[in-house]
């Protein structure tokens, strides 16, 4: 009872569960969307609940300015990162700066460089009110009620939100700087969605932190914005709110915390993360001022019970530097970093391993760049990669000089 | 007693098997490397495979990459320090670049049905992350034009597809 060979099938002839299996290797969001648009079989397929294991946060997609347009450029690591191919090109932030983003696709960017701040999703239809959510130009100080200042116009350098944008309690802080202090320092920032002026916070003028201490990175975590300094002060401030419901200020309070971090190298960068529920703070160094990134330190907060000068024992949160990675992958941006189990991504393979993945932004420590002419505008693109085992590795192979419009960011899709 | 060839064994492995495809082309392989196929695992375990194991599903083409899938990866499963027939793990994912690069469209769905019916999981795995691969970076157009695909959708179900949210990209 021998039979013919079966004829050649096709993508149609494969059964719906088969067709399902294939959608499951299919983790790329922006992949998965364009093949709901195929047709009403692969909607109806990719419409239904991923079977179990529920998919892993997609991974952050890297965003590079290209050298040769004005385009910035798309990357995603399920499309092969590691293989320099060229996801897509993003249109609607062309020419503008990027500086962050939030899960949902959210990407923050000025762009007019300098002003016309705001946020644009990317997974949104173009006429729709809901894809772009402006963020201020302008900054007032709220500390002094006599002395209440005129809004000055600011440049955000990075933000982050309390919550997902939808809500109207979803209040953003971001480190920024005003146009008529250029040479003064970065400062605080808040705003509610939809406010045309942010309100600055105080930095505390009677703590030890000074106005040169540069403000280097700011998380929201377990209920409250966290800045981190040069020097590693941790600013921690709660948003509080007029009885109309207007945004007042912030309360703050800085610690610095005790840590031991051997200083031979130049402190280039601290991120603040969270991971496993706790807060990290990840700081990055170069050999010198302007040289490439060639060493990271991890440290976790913990509680540790201490003597103060009289004897007397009190809990006091520390540094503590970890001794591996423990399998994480650790993004870091200003404003958006964020750690990722390496295990709930076994489909990748060898080719992203734990590790810390850096952008290059350098950038942020010449204050002058964003009031710059375009012409004399140059974001450096190239100190991209990752950091693990006490190595650099440069693997994002599509490596970029520089771009008059903006430094590579990470977008969470 | 079983069938002479059932029962024959090479470098002191396991029984040998008989796998008979559509076609009627016959194949012997190990039990190790059989049973790598939860269907046939399950046969062997429920004695039924005396007679050589008839896979009417299977082409013989087809077949015949699935036993040499088999035979390559029976090093992974096998516990038994048969070294020979174990493979590096490069050799290993070499091998499976190549066998599921070159494979033309008809033949990849005929190889992941087979995987399915045979039920081997990294088989199905691998297979179904090419077709996937294939999908990376398309836009919905390319993708009919890849597995040719009709657009079934009706102009007020495209009209609707258009209101939807989508990726801001440029191609």
């Amino acid at each position: 009872m021998e039979m013919e060979p079966s004829p050649a099938p096709t993508m149609a002839d494969l059964p719906a569960d088969l067709l399902r299996e294939i959608f499951r290797h299919l983790r790329c969001v922006a992949d998965r969307d364009a093949a709901a648009d195929v047709c009403r079989t692969w909607r109806g397929a990719l419409a239904e609940p991923t079977p179990p294991p529920s998919p892993p946060r997609p991974l952050p997609w890297l965003l590079l300015p290209s050298a040769g347009d004005d385009f910035i450029h798309v990357y995603c690591f399920y499309c092969g990162i590691d293989r320099c191919s060229l996801h897509h090109r993003l249109s609607p932030a062309h020419g503008a700066r990027c500086f962050g983003s939030h899960e949902g696709g959210w990407l923050f960017v000025a762009f007019e460089h300098n002003r016309l701040h705001a946020m644009i999703n990317l997974r949104s239809r173009e006429d729709s009110k809901s894809s772009l959510i402006p963020f201020p130009d302008l900054l007032r100080s709220y500390q002094d009620e006599d002395d209440y200042q005129r809004a000055q116009n600011m440049v955000i350098l990075a933000a982050a939100l309390s919550s997902s944008p939808g809500g109207t309690s979803c209040i953003g802080a971001g480190i920024v700087m005003r146009w008529d202090l250029i040479a003064g320092s970065c400062r605080l920032a808040f705003w509610r969605m939809g406010d045309r002026v942010a309100v600055e916070g105080t930095m505390a003028p009677d703590s030890t932190v000074r106005l040169r201490d540069e403000i280097q990175d700011v998380i929201y975590q377990d209920g409250a914005f966290r800045f981190v300094t040069t020097r590693g002060f941790l600013v921690t401030c709660i948003p509080m709110f007029y009885a109309d419901g207007g945004l007042q200020g912030t309360t703050e309070s800085v610690q610095r915390i005790r840590h031991r971090e051997r200083l031979r190298e130049h402190v280039h960068a601290r991120y603040l993360v969270e991971s496993r529920a706790k807060l990290l703070m990840i700081v990055r160094f170069a050999a010198r001022p302007r040289s490439p990134t060639s060493l990271f330190k991890v440290f976790e907060m913990v509680q540790e019970m201490v003597q103060d000068h009289t004897g007397v024992e009190k809990i006091e949160d520390t540094w503590t530097e970890l001794e591996s990675l423990d399998g994480r992958l650790f993004f870091v941006g200003r404003g958006c970093s964020r750690s990722y189990e390496s295990s709930a991504y076994p489909e990748l393979g060898l080719g992203l391993k734990e590790g810390v993945y850096f952008l290059d932004d350098y950038v942020y420590a010449d204050e002058g760049m964003p009031f710059r002419d375009e012409g004399h505008r140059r974001y450096p693109c190239s100190d991209n990669g990752r950091w693990c085992d006490g190595h650099v590795h440069r693997c994002f192979s599509e490596q970029r000089a520089s771009s008059a419009h903006s430094s590579p960011t990470w977008l969470l899709p | 007693m079983a069938a002479a060839a059932a029962e024959a064994t090479i470098d002191g492995g396991g029984k040998m098997i008989i796998l008979i495809s559509a076609d009627g082309k016959r194949f012997e392989v190990t039990e190790a490397v059989a049973s790598q196929s939860q269907l046939i695992s399950n046969m062997i375990e429920d004695d039924c495979t005396e007679n050589g194991v008839r896979l009417p599903n299977v082409d013989g083409d087809i077949l015949t990459m699935v036993v040499d899938y088999c035979n390559m990866h029976a090093g992974d499963a096998a516990a038994d320090g048969d070294t020979t027939k174990a493979s590096s793990t490069e050799e290993l994912k070499k091998f499976d670049a190549e066998l599921v690069q070159a494979l033309e469209n008809p033949v990849l769905f005929k190889l992941i049905l087979a995987a399915n019916f045979l039920n081997i999981k990294s088989l199905l795995d691998m297979t179904c992350q090419r077709v996937a691969d294939m999908m990376s970076g398309k836009t919905p157009e390319q993708m009919r034009e890849t597995f040719s695909i009709e657009n079934d959708f009706t102009p007020e179900e495209e009209a609707a597809i258009r209101q939807e949210n989508a990726w801001a990209f440029d191609d």
